[in-house]
């Protein structure tokens, strides 16, 4: 799969979406150079592995809300990623930076403010769908994924579209109730100052 | 921050869920199938080395059924000597190869070379081997028929045990032209 292939996938359904998810997660000519230069800020293997599963994510996140614009230089953007996340990361983790070996960084505005608070977000949002419950987490995962009613329906093993549908609804009104009553999530939400929803 | 806006962060902090799950599941398949590849691998070594062993097992057991097959008791007369041995009393059921009567006489510390010559023949037929090399390697054996007929049961012996030809070849000149002649006929079966 070429660049060109991989941003179309990860804009169609689910499956293409997938496919293509893993086959950046998993290629060694996109992994590989991103892995080197989180390896070249000092953070341990493990943290490397985490950083590179929340670049893909964050990447095909910004593929798909169209905030990424495709100029043939997609390792060169997830590169860019990875730092301002690799960055972010440190911070979080309280670490100092010892290298810096990367100098083909450029000043990137959607990169930089996309990996904004990803970690608390992650894992607040984390705690929220615990709370919503198993059937909830999994119908609005499925759904956020860009499966459709009847498919949710069926992979859930739900009794109908209609029940999906209000069920799909009343979860969603749920977790955002939840987040709008967790005052540390309601923050860092109004802190966002994320340049993708201005 | 309106409510809208905060849906829209949800639906898309809800995608990065979702994504990071289809990452997990492919990571755990391919871990499955790491650990199904190597149990199959290796069942197919232990299958492999039981094979082998079978094999091996199977190609001692035909070496021991040659060297049987070859081995011939050998014809004891009665001795011209003042030495007095069980076996002379014995000797026609020794020859008939009837040995049930005069194998559990053949012991304690008291026995002849020709006793022992004897017991560790019949030691061979009746398929002894320990036994029977026990004897052999415990006796200096100095009538020639003896040490000929003691050097050919060493000679079975190594070969049922799956001896190397090497040492076999080595073992060659101690034997009788008789029994050498045999024992290249059952060199020649291993090749």
């Amino acid at each position: 799969m070429n660049d060109l292939e991989l941003i179309t996938a990860l804009k169609s359904g689910p499956r293409d979406h997938d496919a293509a998810l893993i086959f950046i997660f998993e290629s060694a000519k996109i992994k590989n150079p991103v892995m080197a230069m989180l390896r070249a800020k000092s953070l341990s293997r493990d943290d490397c592995n985490i950083l590179w599963t929340d670049i893909v994510v964050k990447f095909a996140l910004l593929v798909r809300s169209g905030k990424y614009k495709h100029q043939d230089k997609m390792v060169g953007f997830i590169k860019n990623l990875g730092h301002f996340m690799a960055l972010n990361y440190l911070r979080d983790n309280k670490k100092t930076r010892m290298t810096d070996s990367v100098e083909d960084i450029y000043f990137e505005p959607v990169a930089k403010s996309a990996s904004l608070y990803h970690r608390e977000l992650k894992e607040l949002l984390e705690d929220q769908l615990v709370i919503v419950g198993k059937t909830c987490k999994d119908i609005l995962l499925m759904w956020a994924n860009g499966y459709s009613m009847q498919e949710i329906m069926t992979n859930l093993e739900l009794v109908s579209l209609e029940a999906t549908r209000k069920r799909k609804h009343i979860c969603m009104k749920k977790l955002l109730a939840n987040i709008n009553n967790n005052s540390q999530m309601k923050s860092i939400l109004d802190d966002y100052r994320n340049d993708l929803y201005n | 921050m309106n409510n809208n806006k905060i849906e829209n962060i949800v639906n898309d902090l809800l995608y990065e869920a979702s994504a990071r799950k289809t990452i997990k599941k492919s990571r755990t398949k391919v871990i499955k199938l790491n650990v199904k590849i190597l149990s199959a691998i290796a069942a197919g070594f232990i299958l492999m080395t039981s094979v082998y062993f079978l094999f091996k097992t199977e190609q001692i057991n035909s070496y021991q059924d040659y060297a049987i097959e070859a081995f011939e008791f050998p014809v004891i007369s009665k001795s011209r000597s003042a030495e007095s041995n069980i076996v002379d009393d014995y000797l026609s059921q020794i020859n008939a190869k009837i040995f049930e009567k005069v194998l559990p006489l053949l012991t304690g510390d008291n026995l002849t070379p020709k006793d022992l010559f004897v017991k560790a023949n019949i030691l061979f037929s009746n398929g002894q081997f320990q036994e029977c090399r026990k004897i052999l390697d415990s006796v200096n054996w100095q009538n020639t028929d003896f040490n000929d007929g003691a050097n050919w049961l060493k000679f079975l012996l190594a070969y049922s045990d799956n001896t190397d030809n090497s040492s076999l070849k080595k073992m060659l000149e101690k034997l009788n032209s008789k029994h050498q002649r045999e024992a290249m006929l059952l060199m020649s079966k291993r090749d």
